[in-house]
C-alpha cells in the first residue's frame, strides 16, 4: 500500500508540473491583476548603439563634389528639375558672403557630407547633439517634443530609435524578460529648415525640404565605422528623393578637431 | 505502470511544445527580408559608375607605391583582348557598378532556415553566394574565383558578409585593382523600402587602409525587376590583336593630366593615397586649386546632358570630347 501512494503521488506531481509548465503564459489570469508594463527608459539608456564620441569623414566618393568646390552649372548625380538648374545657374559666393549667408552649404540636407569631424554628445537623456567642426555647425536631436523654433540652417530635428525585429517574428516572442537589442538604427527626421545648397557650387533645396537620416554603426575588425543614409525630399528642386551614404572612422580622441568658420567658396 | 505511463505522457507533452517553439524561431529570419529585386539609385558617383571614371582617378583611394604603379601601368585595352573579356568583376561591382541587385535564398527543406543568400550575376559579374549555415571558409590554397566564397551572419537589422579567395579584380572602373590576397566585409542595412551596401575592401599588397565604397539601393520589384543572370558574354574581335598585351610604361600613362584638366584637381590627388581620403587634405591643395567658371562636360541636370546654359565654343582646336577616355 506504501508503494502504491508513492507510484500515485509521484504521478500527480509529474503532471501538474507539466501543466503548470505548459500554462505559464497565461499566469496571473486567475490571480493578482496583473501589473503593467515598466515605463521604458530613457532615449539614452535605450540606446542600441553608441553614436558618441569623434568621427572623421573618410571620402572615398563624390571626391570632387566634397573635397573641393564644383563648377558652376554642375549638377552630376543630383535629380534636379528646370528650377533648380535656373537657381544654381544664377549663383554667387560673392553676394552669399556679402549677404552673411556663407553657410548655406552647411545646412542639415548637405552638412553629412562636408569634409570634417563629428563630435557626438548627449545632452540630456532626451537629447542628441553632433557638433562640426567644418562650418562650426550645430545639430540637435530630439527624442521628445522639439521646442518650437525659427527655420535655421540645421532645422528641427526628432530622433527615434528603430529596433530590429526580435528572432522568430510576430508571434514568436518567447516567455520571460525582453533581451536588449544587440543593433538598432537611429532614425532623424529635419524639417524647418532655411534654404540653402545640397552642393556648394549653389545647387539649391528650398524651405520645404524634408531630411530623413538613418545612422548606423558597424563595428569592422574592431573599429567603428558610422555609416549615414540621407534621403532629401524637396519638390521644388527635385525630381525625385535625393539619396547618399556617407561613411564616417571613428577615433579615439579628439586630437583632429579643427574648427573652421562657414566659406562660400571653399 | 501508473507511474510510467505519467512520466511518458508528461514528456511528450514537453516535447511537442518545445518542438513547436524551435521550428517556428529557425523558420524567421533573424533579419529584415533582403530579397527581391533592389533597383541602383546612383545619386553618388553617377559617372564613375556609368559612362566610365578618368583613367587616372584615384581620388580618396588608399594606394601605397605598389597599387599606384599598377594602375598607372594598366590600359584598358587590355580588357578587350579576348582571353579577358568574359573575366567578370569581382564582388565590389556590387557597389561600384550601375546596376541593382536581384537577391534571393536557398532555404532549409524541412525548417524553412536561410542556408544561403544569392546575389544575382549581371552580364560582367559572377552571382555571389552568401553561405549563413555556419561553415567554415576553405583553406588558404583553395582556388580563388571571381565570386569568391562569402559567408554571412546577422547582427540586428546588419547583414554581414565577409568575403576571400577572390581573384585579383579592380576597385575602380579604371586601371586600379585589387590583388588576389583582397579581402571584403559587406555590410547589407535595409531600411524600409532602401537598402545600403557598405563595402570595406582590404588588400595587403596595394592598399595601406580599407577602401569604403558604398552604395543605396530601392526596392522596386514591380518596375525594376532584376535579372538572376546575365547576358551570357561572348568574346569577340574588339581591336585588340591576340598578340598585344596593351600597358603602359613607367612614366608613359598619357592620361596623367586629364582628370587635372577636366577639373582643376591637382594631379597629387589624382594620383590617390590615404591622406586623399581625410579633411586635411583640402587644405594642402586649397592653393593649388583653382575652381573653373563653370561645368563644360559631364554636368548632369534634368535631361542628363548638362543644365547649364552651353559653354562658350573652344579658342581654336578640336572640340573637348564630351566623355572621359
Amino acid at each position: 500500500m506504501h508503494g502504491w501512494c508513492w507510484k500515485t503521488g509521484l504521478s500527480a506531481l509529474v503532471g501538474v508540473v507539466s501543466l503548470v509548465w505548459l500554462s505559464a503564459p497565461l499566469a496571473g489570469q486567475g490571480g493578482a491583476p496583473p501589473q503593467g508594463p515598466p515605463p521604458p527608459p530613457p532615449p539614452r539608456a535605450a540606446a542600441p548603439i553608441d553614436l558618441t564620441g569623434y568621427w572623421v569623414s573618410v571620402v572615398t566618393e563624390d571626391w570632387r563634389y566634397r573635397m573641393v568646390t564644383p563648377p558652376k552649372g554642375d549638377f552630376q548625380n543630383i535629380p534636379v528639375n528646370a528650377e533648380a538648374v535656373k537657381v544654381a545657374n544664377a549663383w554667387d559666393p560673392a553676394a552669399d558672403e556679402k549677404a552673411g549667408d556663407q553657410c548655406k552649404s552647411y545646412g542639415a540636407p548637405s552638412i553629412m557630407r562636408v569634409p570634417g569631424r563629428l563630435h557626438i554628445t548627449w545632452v540630456d537623456d532626451n537629447t542628441l547633439q553632433i557638433e562640426t567642426d567644418a562650418g562650426q555647425q550645430k545639430r540637435v536631436f530630439h527624442f521628445r517634443a522639439a521646442p518650437a523654433a525659427q527655420p535655421s540652417w540645421q532645422g528641427t530635428s526628432t530622433a527615434s530609435w528603430e529596433l530590429p525585429a526580435r528572432a522568430g517574428g510576430a508571434g514568436g516572442q518567447a516567455p520571460g524578460p525582453v533581451p536588449p537589442p544587440v543593433n538598432g538604427t537611429l532614425k532623424v527626421v529635419t524639417t524647418n529648415l532655411r534654404p540653402g545648397y545640397l552642393r556648394k557650387n549653389g545647387v539649391p533645396y528650398s524651405e520645404k525640404t524634408t531630411v530623413t537620416e538613418h545612422f548606423d554603426v558597424v563595428d569592422d575588425m574592431n573599429t567603428p565605422w558610422l555609416i549615414v543614409e540621407s534621403v532629401v525630399d524637396d519638390a521644388t528642386y527635385l525630381q525625385q528623393p535625393y539619396v547618399r551614404s556617407t561613411q564616417f572612422r571613428k577615433e579615439a580622441d579628439g586630437k583632429g578637431w579643427d574648427p573652421s568658420p562657414c566659406s562660400s567658396t571653399w | 505502470m501508473r507511474i510510467h505511463t505519467a512520466v511518458v505522457v508528461a514528456l511528450g507533452l514537453l516535447g511537442i511544445a518545445s518542438a513547436g517553439r524551435l521550428a517556428f524561431a529557425q523558420a524567421s529570419p533573424p533579419g529584415p527580408d533582403l530579397t527581391g529585386s533592389w533597383g541602383s539609385i546612383n545619386h553618388e558617383d553617377a559617372l564613375e559608375r556609368g559612362q566610365g571614371p578618368f583613367l587616372v582617378d584615384y581620388l580618396g583611394i588608399p594606394f601605397n607605391e605598389e597599387g599606384r604603379a599598377l594602375a598607372l601601368s594598366t590600359s584598358l585595352s587590355r580588357f578587350q583582348t579576348i582571353e579577358r573579356q568574359c573575366q567578370l568583376w569581382p564582388p565590389d561591382y556590387i557597389v561600384i557598378g550601375p546596376q541593382g541587385l536581384k537577391i534571393w535564398t536557398t532555404n532549409d527543406q524541412v525548417s524553412g532556415a536561410v542556408i544561403a543568400y544569392h546575389i544575382g550575376a549581371i552580364e560582367d559579374r559572377a552571382e555571389l553566394v552568401i553561405w549563413m549555415d555556419g561553415r567554415s571558409h576553405p583553406s588558404a590554397e583553395a582556388p580563388h574565383t571571381r565570386a569568391g566564397f562569402s559567408t554571412g551572419q546577422w547582427k540586428g537589422n546588419t547583414l554581414i558578409v565577409r568575403t576571400t579567395h577572390v581573384k585579383a579584380g579592380i576597385i575602380r572602373r579604371n586601371g586600379a585593382q585589387h590583388s588576389d590576397e583582397a579581402t571584403y566585409t559587406t555590410y547589407f542595412t535595409r531600411h524600409g523600402d532602401r537598402m545600403t551596401a557598405t563595402v570595406f575592401i582590404r588588400d595587403p599588397f596595394y592598399l595601406t587602409e580599407p577602401l569604403v565604397i558604398s552604395k543605396s539601393l530601392q526596392l522596386n520589384q514591380a518596375n525594376n525587376a532584376q535579372s538572376p543572370i546575365g547576358v551570357p558574354c561572348v568574346a569577340g574581335y574588339e581591336g585588340t590583336s591576340a598578340e598585344a598585351v596593351p600597358h603602359y610604361l613607367p612614366g608613359q600613362n598619357d592620361a596623367l593630366d586629364d582628370l587635372p584638366k577636366a577639373y582643376a584637381i591637382p594631379r597629387e590627388a589624382a594620383l590617390g593615397g590615404a591622406e586623399t581620403m581625410y579633411p586635411e587634405f583640402r587644405k594642402k591643395i586649397k592653393d593649388a586649386y583653382v575652381r573653373p567658371e563653370r561645368c563644360l562636360r559631364n554636368c548632369g541636370g534634368p535631361a542628363g546632358r548638362g543644365g547649364g546654359p552651353p559653354p562658350p565654343p573652344p579658342q581654336g582646336g578640336a572640340p573637348a570630347p564630351a566623355t572621359p577616355r
